[in-house]
């Protein structure tokens, strides 16, 4: 049997599953709920994020809420909780066939073990894709429907530094192409994570229960600000790359201040997160074939 | 007791003439000025400040008598300094004040005549205002102006071929802001990296400059 039968059996089998529906249900709701609280309050929260810059200046902030500015706003929030959808379907890729008894039989079929797990791990990237485009689709696409075009501002604070940076609408989509592509390989680190946690457990609560703590833990130490914890630990934490998808907005700009269309300020350091998030798929990866070749189905 | 008196009637009449001469100068620049009913002009504008990356904007400019300026962005989000429409000098000729001769100045080149305008009015929002004219050709060539609410802000003006109007080919707002500063949770940044990075010219966090560059006017 090849892989790609065995793919098209897992996803076959993850769309069988209610769960696997509660995510796009859950993006969908998050989604629409940004949209009209925007759509009916918007420029309060644009108030808020002007604040200083309107008695110095001013701007049409109607046109500032557009589709773009908005898809930007709902991922910022959104892609730190998407973590938790992921691990739903992924940690559930080994455990499950063992909670449900069919691991057994599914490793007694003439297949090798290693097939089956990269099967089960392209299912979940598979589904982690499915669930990006879907918050590509209500994000970006429905809220440039609702909300119109135009010229994209970022909001951006920088060690002490707040920043407001407006990239030019035709240098906007494939930034977001980018961006999509980055949150592919960030989720992708979640789902590895939660595969392989898969590994250990006989149900598909622990690992789903363990990745989203491990998520939050690194999370939470990620976004602390002290610079004993930026030097020695957030380098180590897969968490601190996730975000890296925003520097596909941070703009290069002239010494006069002036963005550079096409640019990207600092794209070593996306390469370099990237690298890193890879390395992070790679290695869990190897040591799930590695364990699931030795794991133990007879006790 | 007699020279003493010819002295100060010498000097008398010389500050008399000169302040006429300023108030004839303001009142044929206040002329010139006053040739244009309404305008309508397409340029482009580029703000800086430290806080602020954003590109040069195409701008429409359209000016009604007498102190009527708006500025509009052809396409795109636009970032107009409050207090731009300052650029209209009809604006501040437009009140009643009192000149003061300040001598003349060597600015870029050019003999300017500075005079300092006081506002009558105590409602006046404008607290002192600086010109400086090219007497040869009547236009403001530069100005500062010192308001209540606003701070302080300079111009200074390019004439090219609408010099006969008055009107100038590329104005340089310089103008104070308050600074910009957001929490991190909003923004929900943590990005240390690469703010490590981040040059910012602090002096110049308060201090904003807009360049208006005049392509076509169309005077009524």
């Amino acid at each position: 049997m090849s892989i790609w039968k065995l793919l098209e059996i897992e996803l076959y089998k993850i769309s069988k599953r209610p769960r696997t529906y509660i995510s796009f249900a859950a993006i969908s709701a998050i989604v629409l709920i940004f949209q009209f609280a925007f759509k009916a309050d918007g420029e309060n929260y644009m108030n808020l994020m002007l604040q200083g810059i309107n008695d110095s200046f001013q701007l049409d902030k109607q046109q500032a809420m557009n589709g773009y500015f908005m898809c930007y706003i709902i991922l910022n929030t959104l892609l730190v909780q998407v973590p938790i959808l992921v691990a739903l379907v992924a940690g559930d890729a080994i455990s499950g066939e063992a909670n449900m008894g069919t691991l057994r039989l599914l490793l007694s079929k003439p297949i090798s073990r290693t097939e089956i797990l990269i099967a089960k791990f392209l299912a979940s990237v598979f589904y982690t894709i499915i669930l990006l485009i879907w918050m590509a689709f209500f994000a970006l696409v429905l809220s440039l429907w609702i909300f119109g075009s135009g010229d994209m501002l970022v909001f951006r604070v920088a060690g002490e530094v707040s920043q407001i940076m407006q990239i030019a609408q035709d240098d906007i989509v494939w930034r977001y192409l980018a961006a999509f592509g980055y949150a592919a390989v960030a989720l992708t680190v979640i789902a590895s994570l939660a595969v392989f946690l898969s590994l250990f457990a006989e149900n598909s609560i622990g690992p789903i229960i363990t990745t989203i703590c491990i998520v939050l833990v690194f999370t939470i130490v990620s976004n602390m600000n002290i610079p004993v914890i930026d030097t020695h630990v957030k380098p180590f934490l897969f968490t601190s790359y996730l975000v890296g998808w925003k520097g596909f907005f941070y703009i290069a700009t002239t010494q006069d201040g002036i963005p550079i269309k096409g640019s990207i300020e600092d794209i070593q350091s996306i390469q370099r997160s990237l690298m890193i998030l890879v390395g992070h798929i790679g290695l869990l990866l190897l040591l799930s074939i590695y364990i699931f070749k030795r794991k133990d189905i007879l006790s | 007791m007699k020279y003493t008196t010819i002295i100060f009637s010498t000097i008398l009449i010389g500050i008399h003439s000169h302040a006429q001469d300023v108030n004839t100068l303001i009142k044929q620049v206040k002329n010139k000025l006053d040739n244009v009913n309404s305008y309508i002009a397409t340029g482009s504008m580029k703000t800086s400040i430290a806080y602020l990356k954003i590109p040069i904007a195409k701008v429409n400019i359209q000016y009604k008598k007498p102190n009527d300026l708006i500025i509009k962005s052809n396409n795109g989000v636009t970032f107009v300094p409050k207090g731009v429409d300052a650029i209209s000098l009809q604006k501040l000729f437009s009140s009643e004040f009192t000149a003061i001769d300040g001598g003349t100045e060597m600015i870029k080149q050019k003999k300017l005549r500075t005079v300092r305008l006081l506002p009558t009015s105590q409602q006046s929002n404008i607290v002192l205002s600086t010109v400086y004219i090219n007497e040869s050709d009547l236009v403001v060539e530069k100005s500062s102006t010192t308001t209540k609410d606003d701070g302080t802000y300079e111009m200074e003006m390019q004439y090219g071929k609408y010099i006969q109007f008055g009107l100038p080919d590329r104005i340089v707002f310089t103008f104070n802001a308050k600074d910009y500063k957001i929490p991190k949770g909003l923004t929900l940044d943590f990005d240390n990296a690469s703010s490590r990075n981040q040059k910012i010219d602090k002096t110049m966090l308060n201090k904003g400059r807009a360049e208006i560059v005049f392509q076509q006017y169309t005077i009524n």
